[in-house]
């Protein structure tokens, strides 16, 4: 069994590569990125998890969040 | 879900100090300084969340030893925050668009002086997952990432600005007394008067926009001055000023300067983008009757002594439009609860040849995004960038 079950990694980061067997997450999105996005386009793509060893996934949640 | 906040960064790890603002929630939870982390707030104002519950799309196993699982998401970029009043101006209720300003460096710039505005935009997945290993399946743990994305949103042009409604925060009208050379007799008054620019228009067929500002010129004086007239070079300089208002407590109308001193934690940061210097030469002066009155309010006038050789001289009006082309990428005037940006157009006039006072003039700008013009474009675009998965 993985020693790092309760590893906590900072959200926000391009893509996230952790030690070891932990999973890469990769967000692609149609068409590449536009430089800017404007209302009512889409934001459609696909999470790509990569993995060496197999996995369960539980759940994945996307979020568009707007911050000050 | 709508949060909104601001933050500052004082670029180095420091304690909150009265320049650290406080976030609300929902417009009527305000979070106490004491509650806050100690470098910077940020907060949500915008929060769209999809759960994928199906499996995955595709899963891949490949010769490199590597799993790949792969889950298709959707999201439609909306054209307003999700929780508004409608108190709020419909010009504040749209999406704000991504906006920096400010740098930090805690190198050169000593603690408390550095201030860094964002309004940023962020596309972020979460994973919950199990692994399978030694035939069986490990405690559940999580992953994250995510990516930026920068919006710009969608604006319309507003009316023509009400100066009366803004006290102080313009000047549309300079008069100015004439004299041969300094310290010799007044030969004339010259007043300028300026109108409000048609806005700065961003569009995909318009990337380098640019307008004008219509500008009078009137002269009233000696006859002698006529002669003088006709070589009068105008030498302008002009500037596009950037006005960001950011306040810990909601903003319910768009701010102006005047607010500053009534509304406590409301705070102006100004920033100056030159534009190209012009002068104007051999003008078409006509003959004129009646003075300029339009902004009566929002008037400059120096001293000024009535000689009686001004009721025999004459009066002459010339009009000319100066260029309005920024020298860079201007994010749309925008309001939003915690931060707003407005515009104004500076120009300084210079009579060449005659000694006169300063005439500095401001008069409001907009820059707008419109929909209409760039709609048909967008969705070809997307279109066209789906096919081509």
């Amino acid at each position: 069994m993985a020693s790092h079950a309760t590893d906590e990694h900072p959200l926000m980061m391009e893509t996230q590569t952790p030690t070891c067997s932990s999973p890469t997450v990769e967000l692609e999105l149609c068409g590449g990125s536009l430089e800017v996005y404007r209302p009512f386009d889409s934001l459609e793509g696909k999470v790509r998890i990569i993995s060496s060893v197999e996995l369960q996934v539980d759940r994945v949640e996307v979020s568009f969040k707007g911050k000050f | 879900m709508n949060e909104l906040g601001i933050y500052h960064d004082t670029g180095v790890q420091t304690a909150c100090n009265s320049h650290c603002y406080g976030a609300y929630k929902n417009t009527a939870r305000f979070i106490r300084p004491s509650r806050m982390p100690r470098l910077m707030q940020r907060e949500q104002f915008l929060d769209m969340s999809h759960r994928v519950t199906s499996g995955p799309t595709s899963i891949h196993y490949t010769k490199h030893s590597r799993w790949t699982y792969e889950f298709p998401f959707i999201f439609v970029i909306p054209p307003a925050t999700e929780n508004f009043s409608h108190d709020v101006p419909a010009a504040c209720r749209v999406l704000p668009p991504s906006f920096r300003i400010g740098k930090c460096s805690a190198r050169i710039i000593p603690i408390g002086t550095c201030l860094r505005l964002a309004i940023q935009y962020e596309l972020a997945v979460s994973v919950d997952y199990r692994e399978y290993s030694f035939r069986q399946w490990a405690s559940p743990r999580q992953v994250s990432g995510g990516r930026e994305i920068h919006i710009v949103p969608y604006t319309e042009a507003c009316p023509p600005t009400e100066i009366s409604d803004f006290p102080g925060e313009f000047l549309m009208k300079v008069t100015v007394p004439l004299r041969n050379r300094l310290f010799t007799n007044q030969i004339g008054i010259a007043t300028v008067v300026v109108d409000e620019p048609d806005p700065l228009v961003y569009t995909s067929e318009t990337p380098e926009p640019r307008t004008e500002c219509g500008v009078k010129l009137f002269i009233e004086g000696a006859q002698l001055l006529q002669k003088r007239l006709q070589g009068l070079t105008i030498s302008t300089k002009s500037r596009i000023r950037a006005k960001t208002f950011y306040s810990g407590q909601p903003i319910t109308c768009i701010p102006i300067q005047a607010d500053l001193a009534e509304r406590s934690g409301l705070h102006l940061r100004d920033e100056i983008s030159n534009l190209k210097h012009y002068k104007f030469r051999n003008l078409s002066w006509i003959p004129y009757n009646e003075p300029p009155t339009q902004f009566e309010e929002h008037v400059a006038t120096y001293q000024i002594r009535v000689i009686p050789d001004l009721q025999a001289g004459g009066k002459w009006l010339a009009s000319f439009y100066l260029p309005i082309v920024p020298q860079e990428n201007l994010t749309p005037s925008f309001c939003s609860t915690l931060v707003a940006r407005s515009y104004s157009f500076q120009a300084h006039f210079v009579l060449e040849g005659l000694a006169s006072g300063p005439v500095d003039l401001e008069v409001p700008l907009q820059v707008i995004y419109p929909f209409q013009k760039q709609l048909s474009e967008r969705i070809r675009q997307t279109s066209r960038g789906i096919r081509d998965i």
